[in-house]
């Protein structure tokens, strides 16, 4: 029979159990200075497939900020965590991904660095699941203009059409009056970034040198491997000039392609995506006098914050940031910011903090004193910097660098959204 | 609808001249991944729906083979050996298993094999897109022919694919290997009871279906930019090439190419807007009117 109270092995157990949690209880810090849990951000992106290198130099953007900010101590005393999935740019992944993120990995905050099928999506869970998200990819002017689908809880550090369109068609309108160009075409990927980038060019374009005419317009598939059909096309109708959309590769291979028939020699060629790194650095020699925007360059904005953070970049990364890196850098820097000022990772206090937050960063133009601001109104990214200018076959690559004053960028964006009856 | 200037083109020697070059280059590059896919799908009645990963390691062969020695030439065999090489292990190591499975299962495995060469591909050479550039004998201003400019490389490529195609007539139809290899995708039992090794047969076929793909990655390399997943963007055109020319006609496939390449030089002249979708209708016509191809042979 057994006796009743403790034996000696039982007392033994029970003393070492409770000199443990007495020890535990004693050497263990008390909850409020417990490391506090990280800040943890979801990032949905394309790694995979012929667009990876937009979910890989975007991500590095990112972690640069967060790895910045946790040198520092992080913000609010906790340090960045960011975590990645691929959707393979595939819709209902990203929003499955999106959704996993707050339901099961609890993030704090979204980081939506996808093309702009599948932004439109994820901003749908954004608004379902009362979650800010950083859009830091999609430049589709509707994704935070138009006021049907708008949702408080999306912020956009990405550049956005509707600026780069003013610029370039305005940049283009003073170079067509110079040298006489009246006669255009167009070359844009057959999708909505294509049609929307190229048709608002073609109208600011028009609006400051109405005597342009436009003669032609082709839209090659995205990824189309091979433009000799449109090459030859051009040749035979000899536009003064031409406007692309075409990015990344498809640029490249372009160039390539247009420069063994001698295209550029006929006809000027304005191509807003050149001025990106990856595209530069790919092309065997960067032609002359080859008309572009700017992406992402080490001299625009030409100032030391801008060039440090490249140079940071490169030193991180042994390579130079992309147009990517900055935009998902400067959606990084607004929300660490917007936490800091909320004091609080509450998404209705963080909104409230980001509404009209103007910041320091590298991307900032000059007139805009080297900041960037989340507008209010529609919660998007003002004042970074957009230039157009000439190639150049050595660095900085673009030279003779044309500014357009962000007041008048937003005069005429605000026009163009009082036509569309976006803004009252 | 442009079609004044479409008449105006068939009226001068010059435009038909750009244009006809211009299809046989779309044509040439297409021919060489089309014939290998019919090819395979001939001898060894698989869809090989990986033969776009052939042509992109082609392209990276090329680039990275170019670094280590410049002549493009030398490199340009190599390379394609390279992938023909690559072939041979997937076929002896994966293809080979699933010959008598239903079809699912070689879409299944070609699509696997799809994203992991372009994952692989991301790991080895990176995510950003590379270039090769114009090898140096062929960096000179355009051929002058009838008044249009044709650029010398374009020229290459065209020799190229016409004399692929001539060896690759000779050789399936007048020597005793290419006999055998008809005699294989007619029966490979009654080969195989003639004391053939039918096992040989296969992967020298698929050997040489991806040597023909990776000559078309190595043509295109340095005219087109390099990136996993470059083989996405042939892999359709090519299996359209094969339904119009006929499953496993060679003779088919150059002929498929070609008119496909006419269909999109011709079409964006007069048809701008819609200028892929001529390629889709001409299928779409061939297979309405004659649903075994151009040049393919009744099933029996």
């Amino acid at each position: 029979m057994r006796k009743k109270g403790l034996n000696r092995r039982e007392f033994l157990k029970a003393t070492a159990a409770g000199s443990a949690g007495l020890a535990a209880g004693f050497f263990w810090p008390p909850k409020t200075a417990v490391a506090q849990a990280p800040i943890r951000i979801g990032f949905v992106s394309i790694f995979s497939g012929r667009v990876a290198m937009l979910g890989e130099t975007g991500l590095k953007g990112a972690q640069l900020a967060a790895d910045e900010y946790n040198a520092k101590g992080g913000v609010l005393g906790r340090k960045i965590e960011i975590i990645h999935r691929d959707s393979a740019g595939k819709i209902e992944e990203a929003v499955r991904i999106a959704r996993d993120f707050v339901v099961k990995d609890k993030v704090d905050f979204l980081m939506d660095h996808s093309s702009s099928r599948e932004a439109f999506a994820v901003k749908e869970v954004s608004r379902d699941l009362k979650v800010i998200t950083m859009v830091t990819a999609s430049e589709t002017t509707d994704h935070s203009a138009d006021p049907k689908i708008w949702t408080p809880y999306n912020f956009r550090s990405a550049r956005q059409s509707i600026h780069d369109c003013c610029v370039a068609g305005f940049y283009a309108a003073k170079i067509a009056k110079e040298q006489g160009l009246m006669r255009w075409y167009s070359i844009s990927p057959d999708y909505a970034y294509g049609h929307d980038s190229t048709e608002r060019f073609f109208e600011f374009l028009q609006k400051k040198n109405p005597e342009v005419k436009i003669v032609g317009k082709l839209w090659p598939k995205l990824f189309e491997p091979d433009y000799t059909p449109h090459i030859t096309k051009m040749l035979a109708d000899k536009p003064h000039a031409f406007y692309s959309a075409l990015w990344g590769g498809d640029t490249v291979a372009f160039i390539e392609q247009a420069l063994m028939y001698g295209l550029f020699e006929q006809s000027k060629f304005f191509c807003i995506n050149i001025a990106d790194y990856t595209v530069l650095k790919a092309l065997k020699k960067v032609p002359e006098g080859l008309h572009t925007g700017s992406r992402y360059l080490k001299n625009v904005p030409d100032s030391p914050a801008n060039r440090d953070f490249g140079d940071r970049y490169q030193k991180k990364y042994g390579e130079l940031p992309t147009n990517w890196s900055w935009e998902t850098y400067s959606g990084m820097l607004f929300l660490m910011e917007g936490i800091k000022k909320a004091k609080s990772l509450e998404a209705e206090k963080v909104i409230k903090a980001m509404k009209g937050l103007r910041i320091k960063a590298p991307a900032g133009s000059p007139d805009f004193d080297g900041h960037i601001v989340l507008r209010d109104r529609d919660h998007t990214n003002i004042g970074y910097a957009i230039a157009w200018g000439k190639t150049i076959a050595k660095e900085p690559y673009v030279t003779d660098l044309y500014y357009l004053p962000w007041k008048e960028i937003l005069q005429e964006e605000e026009e163009w959204l009082k036509k569309k009856g976006w803004l009252k | 609808m442009e079609l004044m200037k479409l008449l105006d083109c068939f009226g001068s020697l010059s435009c038909l001249t750009t244009q006809i070059t211009s299809a046989l280059i779309l044509g040439m590059i297409l021919f060489l991944v089309a014939s290998g896919l019919s090819l395979i799908f001939g001898v060894l009645g698989v869809l090989n729906f990986a033969h776009g990963a052939l042509y992109m390691l082609g392209a990276y062969f090329t680039y990275t083979l170019l670094s280590i020695h410049g002549n493009f030439g030398v490199i340009a065999i190599l390379a394609s050996i390279g992938v023909g090489v690559f072939g041979v292990i997937l076929e002896r190591v994966f293809i080979k298993r699933i010959y008598t499975s239903p079809l699912l299962y070689q879409l299944l495995l070609c699509y696997a094999f799809i994203l992991i060469l372009d994952d692989l591909a991301k790991l080895v050479w990176g995510y950003e897109f590379k270039s090769i550039g114009l090898p140096g004998a062929f960096r000179r201003p355009p051929l002058k022919i009838f008044g249009s400019f044709v650029p010398s490389y374009y020229v290459f490529i065209i020799i190229v694919g016409v004399v692929v195609a001539l060896i690759l007539w000779f050789f399936l139809s007048r020597t005793k290997l290419g006999k055998i290899i008809r005699a294989t995708a007619h029966s490979s039992e009654m080969v195989g009871a003639l004391g053939i090794n039918v096992q040989l047969v296969y992967a020298g076929v698929f050997a040489l279906g991806s040597f023909l793909a990776g000559l078309g990655g190595v043509l295109a390399g340095p005219v087109r930019s390099i990136y996993p997943g470059m083989g996405a963007s042939v892999i359709i055109e090519s299996f359209i090439v094969v339904v119009i020319g006929g499953l496993g006609s060679i003779g088919g496939a150059f002929i498929g190419a070609i008119l496909i390449g006419l269909m999109r030089s011709f079409g964006i002249i007069g048809f701008p807007l819609i200028e892929e979708s001529f390629v889709f209708i001409l299928m779409a016509v061939v297979l309405i009117l004659r649903p075994r191809g151009l040049c393919g042979k009744k099933e029996s």
